[in-house]
């Protein structure tokens, strides 16, 4: 499953850790995370998330 | 159309971006003093306790915007605004001058720290959290301490606002000793209710955090032996080092001396302008009808607003989105 990261802050979401503070379990891919979802660290959207490429 | 674009940060790179999507004709031209990238902004006041797994300090080089097709002008400073002939006066790195014109100019100059006048005089003893370079500063401290096998750094942090309290929380988690100085007699007082902020004084204690409220910092001078002298009310006291983290200060200069009105940020309407059309304010540095907004949601949405207007596919005003602010303080929700 692929790492994403916030375009704005650079917080990474990894599917193997899941975000337990916001609900997201570990295991969930990036795709599974509900729209609502708000990035932990800067309170972005999904949208400004991208695939980590390396 | 020509797109001259000062600063950066979340705001200038953010529209440089957008315009490029939106209007692929225009000449966008990005002027900033930074050498090192577009960087993450929220994350300088909690990138000691984790590594760069978990998060990424430099999101974007100045290269990869320049092949996205922005005239990236690095390590540049905007030294002053020609407004009769629309152009930016601007000193490249070796010191040669050059008139940039422009038929819009977008000051997204953001904010510094705020250091009052009579800290000014001991400013080479502590640090800020301003820029990437500050943190990389404090960074290295820590590696030259570690590498030294000397015990962890015993830090004053002079601020108990947000970026003060972050900083704390992860200086401490990443293992040194950490003594908060704060002026008023309770933590973040100007956004947290009385009872949160008695909750979070009680969290920080418990994580080993030194709070000291109702202590205004009169000012630093360096310890021969060792560190920073910090002095309070309540006495004098050496410390490993310091960091101020007391609010930010708008950078409005350049606006002020091109005889534009200037109150905490940049005046500007709800669609960015000043009271010149050609030249508008986003991010931090502008007060848009009376209001700043120094977060990176609203400014992300002003970035991606102005490109919109500027491009001529929208003549709406902007209205805030809803943001929550977040507290980065470890354990503590």
């Amino acid at each position: 499953m692929k790492k994403y990261v916030c375009s704005v802050c650079g917080h990474i979401y990894d599917p193997a850790m899941g975000e337990p503070e916001s609900g997201i379990a570990p295991g969930t891919p990036f795709e599974g995370i509900p729209d609502s979802w708000r990035c932990p660290d800067c309170g972005m959207d999904k949208s400004a998330f991208e695939e980590l490429s390396d | 159309m020509k797109v001259v674009i000062v600063g950066s940060g979340v705001a200038g790179v953010g529209l440089a971006e957008e315009l490029r999507r939106q209007a692929p004709e225009a000449d966008v031209v990005l002027v900033t003093r930074d050498t090192l990238g577009f960087y993450s902004r929220p994350s300088l006041s909690h990138s000691f306790s984790q590594d760069d797994s978990v998060r990424r300090m430099v999101l974007k080089t100045f290269s990869t915007l320049a092949s996205a097709g922005i005239e990236v002008r690095a390590g540049v400073e905007a030294v002053s605004i020609l407004r009769p002939s629309r152009q930016l006066d601007v000193k490249n790195a070796d010191d040669c001058r050059e008139q940039l014109s422009y038929d819009h100019l977008v000051l997204a100059t953001g904010s510094e720290a705020l250091v009052p006048g009579i800290w000014q005089g001991g400013r080479e003893h502590f640090f800020v959290l301003n820029r990437l370079e500050d943190m990389q500063a404090m960074r290295a401290l820590r590696e030259r301490v570690a590498t030294a096998g000397l015990p962890p750094i015993h830090w004053a942090i002079v601020g108990g606002g947000l970026i003060g309290l972050e900083v704390a929380s992860d200086l401490r988690k990443a293992g040194d000793g950490v003594s908060v100085y704060h002026a008023a007699d309770r933590l973040m007082e100007r956004t947290l209710d009385v009872e949160t902020s008695e909750r979070l004084l009680t969290h920080l204690r418990g994580q080993g955090i030194e709070v000291m409220l109702g202590q205004r910092v009169e000012g630093f001078a360096s310890n021969a032996e060792f560190g920073v002298t910090v002095t309070a009310a309540g006495g004098s006291r050496t410390f490993g080092a310091a960091v101020v983290a007391i609010g930010f200060r708008p950078r409005t200069e350049l606006a002020a001396a091109a005889g534009l009105a200037v109150r905490r940020g940049i005046v500007c309407d709800r669609r960015f302008a000043t009271e010149d059309p050609a030249i508008h304010a986003v991010g931090d540095s502008a007060e848009v009808d009376g209001v700043l907004y120094p977060f990176v949601v609203p400014i992300w949405s002003q970035a991606k607003h102005l490109a919109f207007l500027l491009a001529g596919k929208s003549s709406a005003e902007w209205t805030p989105p809803a943001f929550p602010i977040r507290m980065k303080i470890h354990g503590f929700r």
